[in-house]
């Protein structure tokens, strides 16, 4: 299982990963052999890059931290309750809180799992699946800071509401490239209506309410709508307004405008303090995989390797399968080196596509 | 069997056919052979009876079980991977397992393998250690044939020269209350002269144990760096376990040192800090050596542990400059060896100090493990296919938040 980028993508090579498309369906499932006319499809609801199974590495069995039920079914009623603000400036919080729940759950089960694949979502797709998994990587966060399960309810739903104010805007404002001053004060207007909306909801906590109003203030009372500062910001929006922007960072995927974990977590610090809580930001660094499962890296000791695992404990040192050694010639069969119990080994370059 | 076949041709495909044959002659299920490297080992030849790509467990396990055996260069059989403790944690199927390591000038250049399925009542161990001997001299051919031929200019004797040196420098990072300690070493090619230790020291006023961390760069290469590095390291335990203060302690090993080293005309340059955990403090004085970095955890702020002192080996006698540093949560010093400033890309700019800060700074809230792979990553990645000429050293210490 490797990312490949859309345009390296060829016909007869086999998805190893579903892909999600519009309206949250599985639009290509695992084991599907890719034709021509499905590499169509992808560019055209702009999807980057896939996980591709490859002969020479093997099968790749990964645990998500989230089943892809129910990332699906959040997904799912993420897009319902946007149609139904649409239309009816209301929605169904029984159907929320039942995926919420879910979702809480499944990542209470799995917490020795941590966030490690690459999302390639769709450009359709990007508003639902972004909240679902800025809300899977704020319940990660949240599980690091000891919250129990009611309090990670609030946060969860509140991470995944966060941008619904965004629904009450003209549609056409946010197909938009550029933004006139004025037209950025309309979209800066997003989190007070997402608070309208959530506050006056039956059902909804206050707290979790507070999260859509409060995702853009910055630590440094440099954000809006208020200027909040420190910890005046309620400590569920401090943390959405971290996971937000880092999922927005590698959301994109490899091949697209994405970013690489590691790389996300040098942007992200160069802010601490000035947008981030730095207490809140250090715990969530540490939570994520700085090694994503699907990529190719360079070894030490000069042998070529995929990540195909990651640790919980050491974000740095995953298990990565040596397929090539270090003269350039295919394992048969490769092996793996959990790099947790081999210090001596240590990644030494992230390779490209084109290197390999 | 073996010797005919190395007879013919004494390659890569060769030892494959020897791995199955050796499987068919045992009776057994899976053989592999390994070379062992200056850094980490190589699969030479592998056989499993209906190994595929979809079922990697017993291909895992024998990275481990090869390593083991050629760490501890010893004998191993195993009745059940199974069940055996030192297997614990690796997926492990129900198999015995013989390794015996590859022995050639006294020292090992690899191993062979043999997994299988029935009890062993000594015939096996016997056939595979006699198998281990006839490989001993075609593999000790091959192995320099796998080589790159980079690596070819380097001698068999500097090559166990590095393997010494590398097996002088900590083993594990000793644990040390409210704080956490990591460090790496990227060796050279070519043979160098750095140098770290880590040593807790016997503080009889106090009852404390403190910390002692010694970075150093013997100026020069190849095996005189080499043998010096051994010599100074021996001296600088046996000096720190006093817990003297630092500057005391670089006198000390100055006096010890300086006759050797004027007589060969040489010197080294060391970084020497006792850090006490009570007080978090950390005392420390230069010879020559590059200050460290620190960054403080609560502003971001970062500066250099700045003092100065004449290297040793300089004069017969020197004395030199104490100083001390509160350390507060989170704070991070860097301890280093130039072969991490002067490392250089392939237009030939250096990393240099301000690119280390940069980068020490981004990763200032991962554990120290992560800190230290990150590090590592952005130095690489900055120098491409550059050939590293120095050995690169570092040490790092975080105050627990
Ligand atoms: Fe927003």
């Amino acid at each position: 299982m490797r990312v490949i980028p859309l345009e390296k993508v060829k016909p007869g090579m086999v998805i190893e990963r579903p892909v999600i498309g519009l309206g949250g369906k599985v639009l290509l499932s695992r084991g599907v052999k890719i034709d021509e006319r499905y590499i169509k499809r992808l560019k055209e609801i702009g999807i980057s890059a896939l996980y591709i199974r490859d002969d020479n590495i093997g099968k790749v069995e990964y645990d998500d931290v989230v089943s892809e039920r129910t990332r699906l079914e959040v997904i799912n009623v993420t897009r319902d309750v946007m149609n139904n603000i649409r239309l009816t400036s209301d929605f169904d919080i029984k159907g929320v809180n039942k995926a919420v729940d879910d979702l809480v759950s499944e990542l209470l089960i799995s917490k020795d799992l941590v966030v490690a694949l690459v999302d390639m979502r769709s450009a359709n797709e990007k508003g639902f699946v972004h909240a679902v998994n800025t809300t899977v990587l704020s319940v990660i966060t949240g599980m690091a800071l000891g919250y129990n399960r009611d309090r990670l309810l609030q946060l969860a739903c509140g991470a995944l509401l966060h941008d619904i104010g965004i629904i009450m805007l003209p549609p056409e404002l946010l197909r938009k490239l550029s933004l006139s001053p004025e037209e950025n004060k309309q979209i800066m207007k997003h989190p007070e209506l997402g608070f309208e909306i959530l506050r006056k909801k039956e059902g909804v906590s206050l707290l979790s309410a507070h999260v859509a109003l409060q995702h853009h203030e910055k630590y440094d009372g440099s954000g809006y709508p208020r200027g909040l500062s420190g910890k005046e910001i309620s400590e569920f929006a401090r943390i959405v307004s971290v996971t937000a922007i880092y999922d927005n960072m590698v959301g994109v995927g490899i091949g697209g405008d994405g970013v690489l974990p590691h790389q996300a977590i040098e942007r992200l610090t160069a802010y601490s303090g000035k947008w981030f809580d730095p207490d809140i930001l250090q715990v969530f660094v540490r939570s994520i995989a700085i090694f994503p499962v699907g990529i190719t890296v360079l070894l030490n000791t000069g042998e070529t390797a995929l990540v195909t695992n990651a640790n919980k404990k050491f974000p740095s040192r995953p298990v990565v399968r040596v397929f090539r050694n270090r003269a350039g010639v295919n394992l048969n069969p490769p092996f793996e080196i959990d790099l947790a119990r081999n210090p001596e080994y240590f990644i030494q370059k992230i390779l490209k596509d084109d290197d390999l | 069997m073996v010797y005919r076949l190395l007879l013919e041709d004494n390659s890569e495909t060769t030892y494959a056919v020897i791995c199955k044959e050796v499987c068919r002659e045992f009776n057994s299920c899976c053989c592999s052979i390994w070379l062992k490297e200056i850094n980490g080992q190589q699969r030479l030849a592998y056989f499993e009876e209906k190994g595929s790509f979809d079922d990697l467990t017993i291909s895992n396990l024998d990275f481990e079980v090869s390593k083991s055996v050629m760490e501890n260069n010893s004998l191993l059989t195993v009745e059940n991977l199974h069940t055996d403790r030192r297997f614990s944690g690796v997926k492990t199927p129900p198999l015995g397992a013989i390794g015996v390591p590859i022995v050639a000038r006294n020292s090992v250049i690899g191993c062979i393998i043999l997994y299988h399925k029935g009890r062993d009542n000594g015939v096996l161990t016997d056939g595979v250690k006699r198998i281990a001997e006839n490989l001993a001299m075609g593999l000790d051919q091959v192995k320099y044939n796998f080589t790159t031929a980079r690596q070819e200019k380097l001698h068999k004797e500097l090559e166990i020269a590095r393997s010494i040196q590398q097996s002088l420098l900590p083993k594990h990072m000793p644990r040390v209350q409210g704080i956490r300690l990591g460090a790496r070493t990227i060796p050279a090619y070519e043979i160098g002269g750095d140098y770290y230790d880590l040593i807790i020291t016997d503080d009889h006023i106090t009852g404390n144990n403190n910390l002692g961390i010694a970075v150093g760069d013997v100026m020069g290469k190849g095996i005189p760096a080499a043998l010096l590095m051994a010599v100074a390291r021996t001296v600088i335990r046996l000096v720190a376990k006093r817990s003297l203060p630092p500057n005391e302690v670089l006198s000390e090993i100055n006096r010890s040192l300086f006759p050797d080293l004027s007589s060969q005309g040489m010197f080294l340059t060391m970084f020497y800090a006792l850090y006490n955990p009570p007080q978090k403090a950390l005392l420390y004085s230069t010879a020559g050596h590059n200050p460290p970095l620190i960054l403080e955890g609560s502003s971001g702020k970062i500066g250099l542990l700045r003092c100065r002192g004449i290297f040793i080996g300089g004069r017969p006698e020197l004395s030199y400059t104490l100083h001390s540093r509160k350390l507060k949560q989170g704070d991070i010093v860097l301890f280093y060896t130039d072969g991490l400033t002067e490392a250089r890309n392939p237009t030939g700019e250096r990393f240099d100090i301000r690119r280390v800060a940069e980068v020490l700074k981004e990763y200032r809230h991962c554990d120290v493990p992560a800190l230290i792979d990150c590090l590592s990553l952005r130095l690489m990645q900055f120098m491409g296919e550059t050939e590293q000429s120095d050995d690169i050293t570092f040490v790092i210490l975080k105050i627990e938040d």
